[in-house]
């Protein structure tokens, strides 16, 4: 083997996967979350075919579930089939979310693709005009809960002038995480191959410089969660070690922020904060300006504006607004909350102090607040009947405090803050 | 600060009213009945809180013109100030101004902080109606008492309505058993997608049929078309072998008819090359026969042009005799006359010099006759003078010259001897003298003798006249002119008018004599003229004469008789011309035709029948035949070189056709050996076998298609519902109302817990802060029933407030008296004002009458609760009651009386 290789590292496409947490009303929003896995999987092809990849490396979860949709099986194919007409080569370790048991179409993929089997660590060499350039070596998951160490099955052919090694897993078991396929770094270090491209973590990380273990994140931000950039990892590799680039394959960024409300006194100087902070997400998208984002917005601090924001529908109204704003900016962002947070500007304390009604509130609540049992059964008497009404999978569990606390403020704020009928 | 006055500018029946200056503390205002009490009262709350709009429950103590007006003057120690409410929307417009001290723009606010309209009618400002009220808003749910301590506390709101609202709010998400609420929308809608995602799934769930089913037919796929080739291998190669097979019988059965029909071919063609019979010896004279044929054209044309020259020569004889004849001239005339130019010259020059010669004569003849009569009056003229004169001389002039010299010398002689006459013009003679001028002048000009000498005749007579009138005087006569006299024949006498006149008539004889001779010479010279013309004229004739005889012409004939001979005799010899110009064209073209005709005869003789002699109009028929009879024979020729053409290539072919034959036959039976068919072996077997393989290839084929039409239908249906893009809309739908509802419990639970909250709050307070106001009140009602009360309670589950009496007996406000009813009421009004602290703590407490259901003790009881109240509130109280005012006057020192009259007349 000699020469150098480069190649295009992905992992959790997660093809059509249902987006949650997110409230998309308007229909170009819903059109492009719809499409955006695959659109993602589209501008991964295209990154390949830009850069003239040698192959694609997908390292588990191409598919978002065991019994994935049709579309994205022949979706997939359709772009196996471009990646084999432009003569670049796919290998695929199958995940926790589409493992070997998965069911599958039965569609038959282009010839220049290779999964990697289920059974063992799989040793294939990369050819490049019948000279072998680089062995891969990987392993598919059988079932979805694969807890077996594969890591330790994986070891470098001495003859190997560039290894690679393709694995789905929770390298140091990530709380968070599935317990899949857990590893620690020295188990693949041991491997001794030039390059770990690794799946399962959808945030992209480096875990190791000498040799590049690397996490290349998904190619899709699937909640408002998972905010940021998002794509794959370009990488050429020689026997000096390898060059890492990282490009963006989202169609549609999430976005999170946190505007403070303190010092603005009504809901048109709220809105202004809110448009500034929409059109600093327009300007700045992570490596990939020019992409549509959703936005979240947490309205924070205490504020002259709460008493505005706590009126009926004033927060709908506000929202409504703004999201027309998003829409029309280019990439469009699309605001899926704003979160009322602030607080009125009433000094706790000062009426904590005192002999009156809202002290007696305000003592209510402190009492309440300091009685976690308590606090947790008076919410829990009036969550009851409206958590009963939901299904289980509906169901979660209130943030007892924070409802006491936004209860006493909006109370306070609606006794002392309310203008005089 | 305290309300001084009050004040109705425009205000129902008030207009123009003032009630004060009020108390600081207790004011009574006495007044009948219609004096405006209850007026005052409700106009104090409507400029604090603003009027009534029409339509209202409440009087709106409307004015015309420019609205209601009123005014409320406060005072306190830093000055006065003036709150004025006009008319306007919303209540009207309140201004504040200052009397006194600065100006408090926010007054009314300061005044009602914490008081509402509602609660300041009910607690501040209240008649017997409104006594009831504050239990009946308790029981609907406003509670004046809570309100009132949140205005104490400073809240601007009570308690009670933000719980209100706050339960609305929570409500309005989900109310346990409420319908339409937005929880059970959500959810109702959670439940849809869900339902339909089921749906989906269960689809889902047949497309997994489908692809298992799928996987296995894609594995049987290989093996089928495996077969399928093979058998379709076998079945092209038989199907090759049996269709070349079929096709080289079929060539081989073609080249077998073709050669039948390639030799039948040869074989007429021979036979027709046989039947030809070729004219060798046409054909060889062909070449000259056809010059011949060419020229003959020509000599065909050339007889008929023959035929049609004789009848134009017969046409020339004929007319030859007819202008001889016309003519009149025998033919030496013709042969000599007319054969040159110079007679026609000549004709034309007798003609013009004869006609010239003629006109002379007969011009000259006339001069002669003109001469001859002028002479004659020329002769008559001179007579006539002379006679008078008596000259009767042969020479007539040498008289008169003899007379005028002896006139002269007796006019000399008088002019020497008598002197000179007086000259004087006699005017006829001038005019005669001058017309004699004219006329002689014109008739030389104009050759006119006559005239001229007439004039001349004139002239004379002028002159004589004019000397005779010279000669009037007469003189003395010498010698020689008597002399004189005697040659004149004149008297001695004569004077010198008649020297004049003689010597007129002597002047006139003289012109008279010269004109006579003059046409006596004239009339000679003409008479000359005329015999030389005659000569000439003769003369020319005789010559033309001469002329006409030379030519056999005659004598007699005219230049323009021989002028129309001559003109017959040039036709007669032009058509004599054309006759022999064409006898001899005749004659020369006959004989060109005749040596055609010779050599055609010669040539064509041999090969046709040809007339002898042959003639002129024979030509055409045997030129035709002959024609006709060699294209025949080189058509025969070509023909059989046709023949001798085609014939070679048949051979040619011929021989190829049996080697494509022989190449055929070989080929069938290397097919049939290919497939183990030797001896023995058809193209039926290799057919049969043929056969076989296509049901082979059928059965494999039907197996195949069916694999591959059920793998397509699968992977159609799959694909199908690869397209649908439902599910994905329907979990982010879903991903949205999760959404929503999570939120909506949410808001659900901060609104109800904040409402709870409040609830607890107020029941804390109700607990712990409302006794003392009940217990005020309790103390006031006691003091009010003289003890007969003891204490009061007011519930929080409950509406109604209970009164304990001495025996502890509790009895709910509903089971008291009208009386005691009011006094409990008027006692909590009390109560709450005096627990109230700072709130409303400037607003005059108004009572209109509130206590006429009173018995008079618990009256005396209830003004010295007013009157303690008084102590610390301002109070007005009205009243029409004279005695309630004198209760007030003895039980409250310091009371102000105010006494009001009734309104209008």
């Amino acid at each position: 083997m000699s020469g150098s290789v480069r190649f295009v590292h992905a992992a959790d496409l997660h093809l059509d996967a249902p987006f949650k947490g997110v409230d998309a009303e308007d229909p170009r929003v819903r059109a492009a979350l719809i499409a955006a896995t695959v659109g993602a999987l589209d501008t991964l092809v295209e990154v390949c075919i830009e850069r003239r990849a040698d192959f694609l490396v997908l390292a588990g979860d191409v598919y978002n579930s065991m019994d994935a949709p049709l579309r994205t099986e022949f979706a997939f194919r359709d772009a196996c089939a471009r990646l084999d007409a432009a003569g670049i080569r796919v290998f695929v370790a199958r995940g926790n979310h589409d493992p070997a048991s998965s069911r599958s179409a039965g569609l038959a993929l282009p010839a220049n693709v290779h999964v990697f089997s289920a059974d063992e660590v799989e040793r294939v060499v990369y050819e490049r005009e019948g000279r072998p350039i680089c062995a891969l070596y990987g392993r598919s998951f059988r079932t979805a809960a694969e807890t077996a160490n594969f890591a330790a099955g994986y070891a470098r052919d001495p003859g190997d002038e560039l290894a690679i090694g393709v694995l789905h897993t929770n390298v140091g078991d990530r709380p968070g995480h599935g317990p899949y396929a857990p590893c620690s770094i020295g188990d693949l270090r041991a491997a001794h191959m030039d390059y770990w491209a690794l799946g399962h973590i959808h945030k992209p990380e480096v875990l190791s410089q000498d040799p590049p273990i690397v996490y290349s994140g998904c190619t899709q931000g699937l909640h408002p969660g998972e905010t940021g950039d998002r794509g794959c990892t370009v990488v050429t590799l020689d026997r000096h070690g390898a060059t890492l680039e990282r490009v963006s394959t989202a169609r549609v960024v999430w976005a999170a922020a946190t505007v403070s409300a303190v010092g603005l006194d009504d809901i048109d100087a709220v809105r202004g904060a809110l448009l500034a902070e929409v059109d600093r997400v327009v300007r700045d998208t992570g490596t990939a300006p020019g992409t549509p984002a959703v936005l979240r917005i947490d309205l924070t601090g205490r504020s002259g504006a709460h008493a505005a924001l706590a009126r009926p529908k004033a927060l709908d109204d506000l929202l409504a607004d703004i999201r027309g704003a998003g829409l029309s900016r280019d990439p469009w962002v699309w605001v899926d909350r704003v979160r009322d947070r602030t607080m009125p500007a009433i000094d706790l304390d000062l009426v904590r102090s005192g002999s009156d009604f809202a002290a007696d509130l305000v003592s209510l609540a402190d009492s309440l607040l300091a009685d976690s049992d308590a606090l947790g059964a008076y919410v829990g008497a009036l969550a009851q009947p409206i958590l009963g009404t939901l299904d289980s999978k509906d169901l979660f569990e209130p943030d007892a405090r924070d409802i006491i606390e936004r209860a006493r403020d909006l109370a306070l704020d609606r006794l002392m803050a309310e203008e005089r009928r | 600060m305290r309300l001084r006055r009050i004040e109705a500018v425009r205000y129902g029946r008030l207009a123009g009213a003032t009630l004060g200056d009020l108390s600081d503390q207790l004011t009574v205002v006495l007044g009948p009945n219609e004096a405006g009490k209850s007026t005052y009262t409700s106009l104090v709350r409507h400029v604090l809180f603003g009027y009534p709009a029409a339509g209202r429950k409440e009087p709106g103590y409307f004015t015309g013109g420019d609205g209601r007006l009123a005014r409320l003057v406060f005072e306190d120690g830093d000055g006065s100030w003036v709150v004025e409410r006009s008319e306007g929307p919303h209540g009207g417009v309140v201004r504040t101004r200052a009397l006194a001290g600065v100006e408090r723009p926010d007054l009314v606010d300061e005044l009602t902080q914490g008081v509402s309209a509602l609660a300041y009618r009910i607690v501040f400002g209240f008649g017997l109606d409104d006594m009831a009220a504050i239990e009946e808003q308790r029981a609907a749910g406003d509670d004046v008492l809570s309100r009132l301590y949140a205005a104490s506390a400073g809240l601007r709101v009570s308690p009670h309505e933000v719980r209100a609202a706050l339960e609305k709010d929570a409500g309005e998400v989900y109310t346990p058993g409420g319908r339409k609420r937005e929880l059970n929308t959500l959810l109702a809608e959670l439940r849809a997608v869900r339902t339909e995602e089921r749906s989906l799934k269960a689809q889902t769930e047949a497309y997994s049929t489908d692809r298992e089913r799928l996987s296995l037919l894609r594995e049987q796929l290989p093996e089928l078309r495996d077969t399928l080739e093979r058998s379709r291998a076998e079945l092209t190669a038989l199907a090759v072998a049996v269709d070349r097979g079929d096709e080289r019988l079929a060539a081989i059965d073609t080249q077998e008819e073709s050669l039948i029909g390639l030799r039948q071919e040869r074989r007429r063609l021979i036979e027709e090359l046989d039947a030809i019979e070729l004219d060798e010896a046409l054909l060889g004279a062909g070449p000259e026969l056809d010059a011949l044929l060419d020229e003959a054209p020509l000599y065909i044309e050339q007889a008929r042009e023959i035929a049609a020259s004789e009848a134009s020569l017969a046409k020339a004889s004929a007319r030859v005799g007819d202008v001889v004849g016309r003519s009149g001239l025998d033919e030496t005339a013709l042969s000599m006359f007319g054969d040159n130019h110079d007679d026609a010259s000549m004709i034309e020059e007798t003609r013009e010099a004869l006609q010239r010669l003629q006109l002379q004569t007969d011009n000259r003849a006339e001069t002669v006759a003109r001469a001859a009569a002028a002479a004659a009056q020329a002769r008559t003229a001179a007579e006539r003078v002379l006679v008078p004169l008596g000259i009767v001389s042969e020479d007539p002039a040498d008289a008169i010259a003899e007379r005028l010299a002896a006139l002269e010398a007796l006019e000399a002689s008088r002019a020497d001897a008598g002197g000179r006459a007086a000259r004087s013009f006699d005017a006829p003679s001038l005019i005669l003298l001058a017309s004699g001028v004219v006329a002689i002048v014109t008739g030389v000009l104009v050759r006119e003798w006559t005239t001229a000498g007439l004039g001349a005749v004139l002239v004379v007579i002028g002159l004589w006249f004019l000397v005779r009138a010279r000669a009037g005087v007469p003189t003395v006569l010498d010698d020689d002119a008597r002399v004189a006299l005697r040659v004149l024949g004149l008297e001695q006498d004569a004077g010198t008018l008649d020297l004049s006149r003689m010597r007129r008539s002597l002047e006139a004889a003289r012109t008279a004599v010269a004109a006579l001779e003059a046409a006596t010479a004239a009339h000679d010279e003409a008479v000359r003229d005329a015999a030389l013309a005659r000569g000439a004229l003769e003369t020319r004739m005789a010559l033309w004469r001469s002329w006409l005889a030379e030519r056999g012409l005659s004598p007699d004939l005219s230049p323009a008789g021989a002028a129309t001979a001559l003109a017959s005799a040039r036709e007669a010899r032009m058509a004599r011309q054309t006759e022999s110009e064409l006898r001899d064209d005749i004659a020369r073209r006959i004989s060109a035709l005749d040596r055609f005709l010779e050599r055609l005869a010669v040539a064509a003789t041999p090969h046709i029948e040809v007339p002898s002699p042959m003639t002129r109009d024979a030509l055409p028929t045997v030129v035709n035949r002959l024609r006709e009879r060699l294209v025949e024979a080189r058509a025969r020729a070509a023909r059989a070189e046709e023949l001798r053409r085609e014939i070679r290539p048949a051979d040619a072919r011929i021989a190829a056709e049996e080697e494509r034959l022989e190449k055929a036959r070989a080929d069938v039976r290397e097919i049939l050996e290919r497939f183990g068919l030797f001896e023995g072996g058809t193209l039926e077997d290799l057919r049969l076998r043929r056969h076989a393989a296509e049901r082979d290839e059928a059965d494999a084929s039907a197996a195949f298609e069916a694999l591959v039409g059920e793998i397509s239908a699968l992977e159609a249906r799959l694909e199908q519902g690869a397209r649908e893009q439902r599910s994905a809309e329907l979990s982010l739908t879903e991903a949205g109302l999760v959404e929503r509802v999570t939120d909506a419990v949410d808001r659900h639970l901060v609104a109800a817990c904040a409402a709870r909250l409040l609830a607890d709050a107020q029941q804390r307070y109700e607990r712990e802060r409302q006794p003392e106001v009940v217990r005020e009140a309790g103390r006031l009602f006691s003091t009010m029933t003289q003890g007969r009360y003891q204490s009061l309670t007011v519930p929080l589950d409950s509406g109604r407030i209970e009164a304990f009496d001495c025996q502890a007996a509790a009895r709910t406000s509903d089971l008291l008296s009208r009386g005691t009813a009011e006094q409990l009421y008027l006692a909590i009004r009390l109560g709450l004002i005096a627990r109230s602290g700072a709130v409303g703590s400037s607003l005059p407490v108004l009572m209109d009458d509130v206590l006429v259901n009173f018995d008079p003790e618990r009256r005396t009881g209830a003004v010295e609760a007013i009157a303690q109240l008084a102590e610390e509130r301002q109070v007005v109280f009205f009243t029409c009651h004279p005695e309630t005012a004198q209760v007030f006057r003895d039980v409250a020192d310091g009371c102000t009386l105010l006494e009001i009259g009734r309104i209008g007349p």
